[in-house]
C-alpha cells in the first residue's frame, strides 16, 4: 500500500486516480464514442467527488484547450464560470454531444487536478521526513 | 488506416470530423504549427510543400536538405515529405 493512501480518504484518493486515468482516455481516444463514453465515466466520478463541496467552476483549464475549442467554434467568452455542478451540467456548450461532455469534464477536472496535485504535495513531503 | 499514404480531401475530411470533432481539431491544431494559415487540413501537403520549398531559397538549407538538393525532384520530394506528415499526423488522432 502506497504512502500517500494514509493521507487522506482512501476511497476518495483512489477515485481521484480513477480520474486521472479516465482524463487520459477521453484525451486518446479516436472516435466520438469512445470520447463520450470516456467524459460521462469522468463526469459521474467528478459529481461523486464533488457533490459535498461549494465548488466555483472556472474554465482555467479549459484554457489550455482554448485553440482545440476555437476550431470548433468555442471562444473564451462562451465559457462561464458556474457556481454548482448542476448549473454546469445543465449548460449547453454545443450541438454536438461530444464536445459538449469534453468541455464539461475539462470544467470538472479543475477542482479534481488540484486535489490531485495536493495529494502528491503532501505525499512527497512525508517522503521527506522519512 | 483507411487514409494511410493519401491526401486528406474534402470528403475525407468530413468523414474525419464526423468520427471525432475534437480529434479533427487535434489534427488541425498539429497541422497549424507548420501552416497556421490553413482552414482544414485539406489544404495542409499544399502549404507544407510550398513552405518547405520556400526553404530552399536559403543556400544552406540547398546544401542541407535532401528536398532542395535537386531543383528537377524537389517539388515531389516536398510533397512526398509532406503527405507522410500529413499522414502521421491523422495517424496520431485516428485509427
Amino acid at each position: 500500500m502506497s504512502r500517500r493512501q494514509f493521507l487522506t480518504d482512501q476511497a476518495r484518493a483512489l477515485l481521484i486516480d480513477r480520474v486521472v486515468a479516465v482524463y487520459d482516455e477521453m484525451i486518446k481516444a479516436r472516435d466520438s464514442v469512445s470520447r463520450v463514453t470516456a467524459a460521462h465515466k469522468l463526469i459521474a466520478l467528478a459529481v461523486a467527488l464533488l457533490s459535498e463541496k461549494e465548488v466555483s467552476l472556472t474554465p482555467d483549464l479549459a484554457y489550455d484547450w482554448i485553440e482545440v475549442l476555437e476550431l470548433v467554434g468555442i471562444t473564451r467568452d462562451k465559457l462561464p464560470t458556474f457556481s454548482s455542478i448542476k448549473e454546469l451540467l445543465s449548460w449547453r456548450f454545443h450541438d454536438s454531444d461530444e464536445v459538449d461532455k469534453f468541455v464539461k469534464a475539462l470544467y470538472l477536472l479543475v477542482p479534481l487536478f488540484r486535489e490531485a496535485a495536493l495529494i502528491s504535495a503532501a505525499a512527497a513531503s512525508l517522503d521527506k521526513l522519512h | 488506416m483507411l487514409y494511410a499514404h493519401t491526401r486528406v480531401n474534402r470528403e475525407e475530411e468530413e468523414y474525419l470530423r464526423a468520427v471525432s470533432l475534437i480529434s479533427w481539431a487535434m489534427a488541425l491544431r498539429e497541422a497549424r504549427a507548420m501552416c497556421p494559415d490553413i482552414k482544414s487540413l485539406t489544404e495542409f501537403v499544399e502549404c507544407c510543400a510550398q513552405r518547405t520549398l520556400n526553404m530552399c531559397a536559403d543556400p544552406q538549407a540547398k546544401t542541407r536538405s535532401v528536398i532542395c538538393a535537386d531543383t528537377f525532384t524537389s517539388r515531389q520530394k516536398a510533397v512526398e515529405w509532406c503527405l507522410q506528415l500529413e499522414d502521421e499526423i491523422v495517424k496520431t488522432y485516428y485509427e
